[in-house]
Parts: structure tokens; C-alpha cells; sequence
């Protein structure tokens, strides 16, 4: 017999599943919409909305059900070799509709061999959702770098707006803390960034986050490091 | 990036029709003019056997049949995808890393639903420029111009340095390949020095392990799963060492803990079972390879052995079980049955290794009829012309019928079986004769080549094969004979898609060309026909 929890669980991922393969055709038809509508229509802007907006339930999705799985302690970290600007790629294709939008020169900086091991899919949902803020933040450039760092990898996620607030910088480590309705999305994504860091283990050390103001670009700068 | 596909063949691989025509627009806006589609993984095969396709997208769930990684299994194991085609995963998974992580033959890249064009442009502009970066480089591997190719990696690691790591890549993979385990062993260090890569890293124990160091070996793969946990290929390589070393209980646990994170992998449950049998663990081994033929239900991987395991696995515990249990059993074991017969249906040889022990499970459960009628197709099987057993498993087969004898009921059906199997150890001593008997073996050896050239010139590729195969038995250290055996299969447009027929030229190639110098013509056409075969992983 299943209990109630794994009840729940089967339902939860079979109805992500499904979810997911309806936002696929959805967001299939936005782009044929989007193609067909000359360069100047009025319907460009709402279309492109409508089209980001699908991709972040996507994301927010996957988020749910990782959480979900965290907060049970069933969140297994399935790391592998992963092609890294393969990785990059996506995540500012996902975002780069967003960002022209807002007028944000959406910029990244990976070199083209690299390879990293770690869990694409739940790496992919931090990173993308604290894209999706710095952009919200930033004046006019969001950057995604990865870097080699002694034998793991660093991601920076930096932007050129107002920074985090004094008060987050200051309590860095105590994200659970943060998540209520005041933080809102920041809060939660700076708790599942961390958390997700913390269970990607190499032998004795696990990956971590930062906060930081200033460089690269003079706003806000987060960085997650793997080991 | 309006006519990035223009002159590409492309096949896409779906069971649903709606993704399949959405996928197939993003691609008509990228240039893409020869779009094909497939529904099944049954369809992809066929329609790759008649088409040499550049890029080929195939989505990991595909409904009932193959699944995403088993078709592209099959296409490398038929040789009928070419080195330098792409080959895309498309996933929807909410853990496509679960996909990954479980895998012996990686496509080039993965593709995670939902995706956009834009996405799959760039994705598709990086891939489609590294490969034309490094085309010529297949080129020459695919020509068998392993010289060539050696030199074309050195060339891209000077003026690309941005693809170093994949010319590298290539390089070593190539060293080893061709027994050059020192250079290779140097490349892996060189790599590994910049960053510590999983590739590079169990490169380097792999030819530690091909040298014949195995303790050298597996020191190096426990000391790559420590830094790289959960990888299966590594675990797979620890058992392998283990096994080697006769540490077996060793090594079925490791295949136990790699199977928990793994499961899909016919072959790697066919070898927990292998070695659960081994160590007397029944239960566990009938469980292992009753889950191998489920995914070999639609996979070109499964072997006539699987199915004589399970069948050992199942009589042994047959006399174990009661009631419900031993009912779900039988019913097993008259499923598999049907499974075996779909299979196997053109296939005697393949029929006289496993009904044995299909027959010899259903007499001692008490299923007569199905008993005698399994041992009636064995012996129809060989009584075929076609069906080629080797004479140890002939022997083999000689003592598990006498199992059988006594029983009045299968008295007739073994009759059969055994005047079948009586002619073919007949053929078999007669070869063997054949070859001692004669004084002259180099002259016969040159006769029947001669023979053999006849044949294949008129086309006849079986006949010539038959010959050629006869002169290597009889002068197994000539290296012509080897290389036209072997010539014989990689041209055969029927035998080069034959996994057993692979492994046959894999053999000749194996040994007898220590010899030769590398200005000798004949070490070009070793290295050429190398070159054609499929890799092993």
C-alpha cells in the first residue's frame, strides 16, 4: 500500500509531467504566433510576454518540485559531466526574450571546452531563477560567467543595479530565515541556490553561495561555487 | 542562421506527432530542407539503414518499444550511424540528469523540452561549427587513416585552441585503439594536469587494465568513484577489475550498487546475474535476468545466453516455490517462452543455445507439454543447415540432453534432437580432421584463399567468407588471411550490420599483424579496416 506522502509525491511529478509537456506546445505555438507577426506589430510585445511568462511557470514548476523533494530529504543530486556552454547557453536563451524586453544587454562568458560535473537540472533552476531577478534589478547589463576554480567550478550571476540590500549581504548562510512575502521570489531563490550548492558533495568539501556588491559590473553579484 | 541546416539529412525520432511537427518547423526556420520522422525506435532503424543522416533528434520516452538510448544503441551497435553524425537526446524528464547519468554510448548533446527555436539555433550553431572543425579528422578515421587523423588532431590543437580538448580527446582514444598505450597514457597525463577530467582520468586506468595491470587498475577506478560519485560507467569498470581478480562476491556488489542508480542497462543486469548465479544466489539471478529480457524486449542486445540463464535461474528455484509464487513462475517462464520464439524465429543457431534449458525448466515444473515442445523446436533448430554451433557448446549440448533420457513422453523429440546434433558434430570433427590431416596446411591455406578471391570476386561474399574463414583455421598466424576474412564482413552490407558478425572480424583483427612494419601495405589495410569497426565501449 502507498502511504499518503508517496501518494502525493506520484501525483505532484506525474502532474509537473504533464504540465510541463502542456507548457511545451504552448510555448511551441507562442513562437509560431511570434514568427508570423510582422517586425512592428502591435502584438509583438504582449506575444513575447506571454512567452516568457509560460517559460518562468516552466521553471518555477521544477523549482516546486525540487523543494518539495528537499524538504522531505529526498532530493537526490544526480551529478554528471556536463558540456558547460551547453548549460549557459540555455540559460540565457531562456531569458534573453525577458531581457530585450527591458532593454538588458544579457551577456555571458564561458569558454567553449569546458566541462563541469554537476546536476544540470537543478543547477539550471538556481541559476535561472537568480537571473530572472538580477534582471528585474539591473540598470542596463546582467552578466552569467563560469569559471574553473581549483578543481570545481564558480558561477557568477552579476548585475549593474542598486546591489542587495546591506541587510542580506550582512546575514549570508541564514537564507531560510528570509523566505516570507516581504522577500518574495530573491528570498526563495537565495534559499534554493543554497541549499541545492550545499548537497553537490566531493569528498569532504560541498559547493556554497556568496553575496557581494560591486565588481564585476557595480551592482549586485552572486556567485555559487562547486567543488 | 536562416540556412544553418541547408544541406543537412535530418531524422527525427518521436512517438508524438504534435512535437514531432513542432520540432520539424523550428527546423524548416533554420534552413533544414530533408526533414524524416520517425514515430518508434523500429522505424529509426530502418529508415538509418537506408539513409546516412547528419542529424538525427530522438526524444529519450518514446512510448511502448526501444527508448531514446536503446535506439541509439542499436545504431552504433549495427554500425549504421557514421563517426561525425549528430545525434541529439531530447528529454522531458523532470530529471533529464537521471538520463544521463545512466549511460555507455552519450549522444552529443542533450535537449531539454521545452525548448526554443532560438535555443535549438544556437545550440545547433556551436555543435554543426566544433564538428566542422573536426570532420576531416573523422574523415581519415573513417577512411582508416589513422596516421592522418593523429596528425589532423595535432594540427586543430595548434590553430583552434578552443576545441583542444576534443581533438585531445580524440587523439588518445585513437592511441589506444591502436595499441599505442604509451603515448595514449602521456596524452591522459597532459590533460589531466590542466583539469581533472572524468574522461581523461578513466582513460588512464582503462589502459592500465589493457596492459594487464588489473590491481593497477582498479586502485585508479575506486580512486576515480571517491571524486566522482554515482558514476555507473566507473562502477562498471570496478566490477569488471574485480571479477578479473576473482573477487567475485566483490563484484557483484558493486554491479548491485550501480544497478540501483542504472536499472535500464540490459547488459549490465545480464552480468549481476551472471555472477549471482555463479555465487549460488538463484533468487537474485532469476530477478536480474527476468529484468534483462524485459529491456531486451525491444533492444538488438539481448543474446540466446539471457535466455538460457533465466531459464537455469527459474529451474533452480522452481522446487523453492509454492502457490501463488511458483503459479507466477510458470506463467513467467511460459511468457519468456513466447518471447524466446518471437526473437529467435529465423535464428536456429540462436534456438539451439537456449531451448535447452527452456525445456529442461519446463520438465522439472511439471509442464510436459511445453517440455516436449520446446525440446521438438530445438531439434528442428538443429537440423537446419543454418545453425552453426561451436563444438563446445555442441558438447555442451550433448550432455544437457541426457537430462531428458528415461522420460517416455520426450523419447521421440529427443531422438530428433540428437540426430540433428549427432550431424553437426560430425561436420565439426570433419573440419578439425580436415585440418590436422592435412601435411601441407600452407599450401592448403593458399589454395583455399585463392578460392576465397574467386568467390568474392563474383560477389559471392557468404561463400568467399566460408573460405576464408577455413584458411585462417588452418594458418591462424597469416595476416592476409585475417584481413580478407575480415575485409569480407566490414563490405558485406548484411554482415557489417551483424553484431556476431562484428565480433568475428573484430577477431581476426585481434592478432597476427604484430609483424609488420608500418611501410608494409598490408599494415595500411589493417589500420583501414580497424578503422571500420564499430567502437567498443
Amino acid at each position: 500500500m502507498m502511504n499518503d506522502d508517496s501518494l502525493f509525491e506520484t501525483v505532484l511529478a506525474s502532474t509537473v509531467h504533464d504540465m510541463k509537456n502542456s507548457l511545451s506546445l504552448l510555448l511551441a505555438r507562442l513562437e509560431d504566433i511570434s514568427l508570423q507577426l510582422e517586425q512592428e506589430h502591435d502584438l509583438n510585445r504582449p506575444v513575447s510576454a506571454l512567452r516568457y511568462e509560460a517559460g518562468r511557470i516552466n521553471g518555477l514548476l521544477m523549482q516546486l518540485l525540487a523543494m518539495y523533494k528537499l524538504e522531505r530529504k529526498q532530493l537526490e543530486i544526480t551529478m554528471v559531466e556536463v558540456d558547460v556552454i551547453a548549460f549557459v547557453e540555455d540559460c540565457i536563451a531562456a531569458h534573453s526574450p525577458e531581457a530585450e524586453q527591458s532593454g538588458i544587454s544579457l551577456e555571458y562568458d564561458c569558454d567553449e571546452e569546458l566541462l563541469g560535473f554537476f546536476d544540470p537540472d537543478l543547477i539550471g533552476i538556481a541559476i535561472n531563477n537568480i537571473l530572472g531577478n538580477s534582471i528585474r534589478y539591473s540598470r542596463s547589463r546582467v552578466l552569467l560567467a563560469v569559471q574553473p576554480v581549483d578543481s570545481g567550478l564558480q558561477f557568477t550571476v552579476a548585475d549593474d543595479g542598486e546591489g542587495y540590500p546591506r541587510e542580506m549581504i550582512d546575514n549570508q548562510g541564514q537564507y531560510a530565515r528570509r523566505i516570507d512575502s516581504s522577500s518574495g521570489s530573491t528570498g526563495l531563490g537565495l534559499f534554493f541556490s543554497d541549499s541545492i550548492a550545499r548537497l553537490h558533495r566531493r569528498g569532504d568539501r560541498n559547493g556554497r553561495i556568496e553575496l557581494a556588491n560591486g565588481p564585476p559590473l557595480g551592482g549586485g553579484c552572486f556567485r555559487l561555487t562547486l567543488p | 542562421m536562416h540556412d544553418l541546416l541547408k544541406d543537412h539529412s535530418i531524422l527525427i525520432i518521436d512517438d508524438f506527432a504534435a512535437f514531432r511537427s513542432t520540432l520539424k518547423s523550428m527546423l524548416h526556420r533554420l534552413g533544414a530542407q530533408q526533414i524524416d520522422q520517425a514515430g518508434n525506435g523500429s522505424e529509426a532503424v530502418k529508415l538509418c539503414q537506408q539513409n546516412a543522416y547528419d542529424l538525427i533528434f530522438c526524444d529519450y520516452n518514446l512510448g511502448e518499444g526501444q527508448d531514446g538510448q536503446q535506439v541509439l544503441e542499436e545504431l552504433h551497435q549495427r554500425s549504421i550511424i557514421r563517426r561525425g553524425a549528430l545525434f541529439l537526446m531530447v528529454t522531458a524528464e523532470t530529471t533529464s540528469a537521471q538520463v544521463m547519468g545512466a549511460i555507455e554510448y552519450r549522444p552529443d548533446s542533450y535537449l531539454t523540452k521545452p525548448f526554443t527555436g532560438d535555443q535549438l539555433g544556437q545550440r545547433l550553431k556551436r555543435l554543426l561549427h566544433k564538428n566542422r572543425a573536426l570532420s576531416a579528422i573523422y574523415q581519415a578515421i573513417n577512411g582508416g587513416d589513422t596516421e592522418q587523423a593523429l596528425a589532423l588532431c595535432d594540427r586543430l590543437v595548434e590553430q583552434q585552441p578552443k576545441l583542444r580538448l576534443s581533438a585531445l580527446r580524440i587523439k588518445s582514444e585513437l592511441l589506444e585503439q591502436t595499441g599505442r598505450f604509451d603515448q595514449a597514457d602521456a596524452l591522459y597525463d597532459q590533460v589531466l594536469e590542466g583539469q581533472q577530467l572524468l574522461w581523461a582520468a578513466v582513460g588512464k586506468a582503462r589502459l592500465d587494465f589493457q596492459r594487464g595491470d588489473i590491481e593497477g587498475a582498479l586502485k585508479q577506478f575506486i580512486h576515480i568513484r571517491d571524486h566522482y560519485p554515482k558514476q555507473v560507467s566507473v562502477l562498471d569498470w570496478i566490477a569488471r577489475c574485480q571479477q578479473q581478480l576473482g573477487k567475485t562476491e566483490a563484484a557483484e556488489q558493486t554491479l548491485r550498487e550501480a544497478l540501483e542508480i542504472s536499472p535500464k542497462s540490459l547488459q549490465r543486469q545480464a552480468r549481476f546475474a551472471t555472477l549471482a548465479q555463479q555465487l549460488g544466489n538463484p533468487g537474485d539471478a532469476h530477478r536480474a535476468w527476468a529484468r534483462t529480457l524485459q529491456e531486451g524486449r525491444f533492444s538488438c542486445m539481448v543474446e540466446p545466453a539471457h535466455f538460457a540463464g533465466y531459464y537455469q535461474a527459474a529451474s533452480a528455484i522452481a522446487g523453492e516455490l509454492n502457490g501463488r509464487e511458483k503459479r507466477r513462475l510458470l506463467s513467467d517462464g511460459e511468457g519468456v517462452f513466447k518471447e524466446l520464439a518471437r526473437k529467435y524465429r529465423n535464428n536456429p543457431t540462436a534456438q539451439a543455445e537456449s531451448l535447452v534449458d527452456a525445456a529442461g525448466f519446463f520438465n522439472a515444473s511439471g509442464n510436459k507439454d511445453r517440455a516436449i515442445q520446446a525440446v521438438g523446436k530445438l531439434a528442428s533448430a538443429l537440423e537446419d543447415p543454418a545453425c552453426r554451433l561451436d563444438a563446445e557448446r555442441a558438447e555442451a549440448l550433448a550432455g544437457q540432453l541426457q537430462q531428458f533420457e528415461d522420460d517416455p513422453a520426450l523419447a521421440k523429440v529427443l531422438d530428433k534432437a540428437r540426430g540433428g546434433l549427432s550431424t553437426i558434430r560430425q561436420r565439426l570433427q570433419q573440419e578439425q580432421a580436415d585440418i590436422e590431416s592435412l601435411s601441407d596446411r600452407p599450401a592448403s591455406a593458399r589454395a583455399v584463399n585463392r578460392e576465397g578471391m574467386a568467390l568474392a570476386k563474383e560477389r559471392d561474399l557468404p561463400g568467399a567468407l566460408e573460405k576464408f574463414r577455413r584458411a585462417v583455421r588452418l594458418c591462424p598466424d597469416n595476416p592476409n588471411y585475417r584481413l580478407n576474412a575480415a575485409q569480407i564482413i566490414l563490405e558485406s552490407p548484411q554482415l557489417k550490420t551483424d553484431p556476431s558478425s562484428i565480433e568475428e572480424a573484430r577477431d581476426y583483427l585481434a592478432r597476427g599483424f604484430e609483424g609488420l612494419a608500418p611501410d608494409d601495405p598490408r599494415w595500411k589495410r589493417y589500420q583501414t579496416l580497424l578503422g571500420r569497426l564499430p567502437r567498443q565501449h
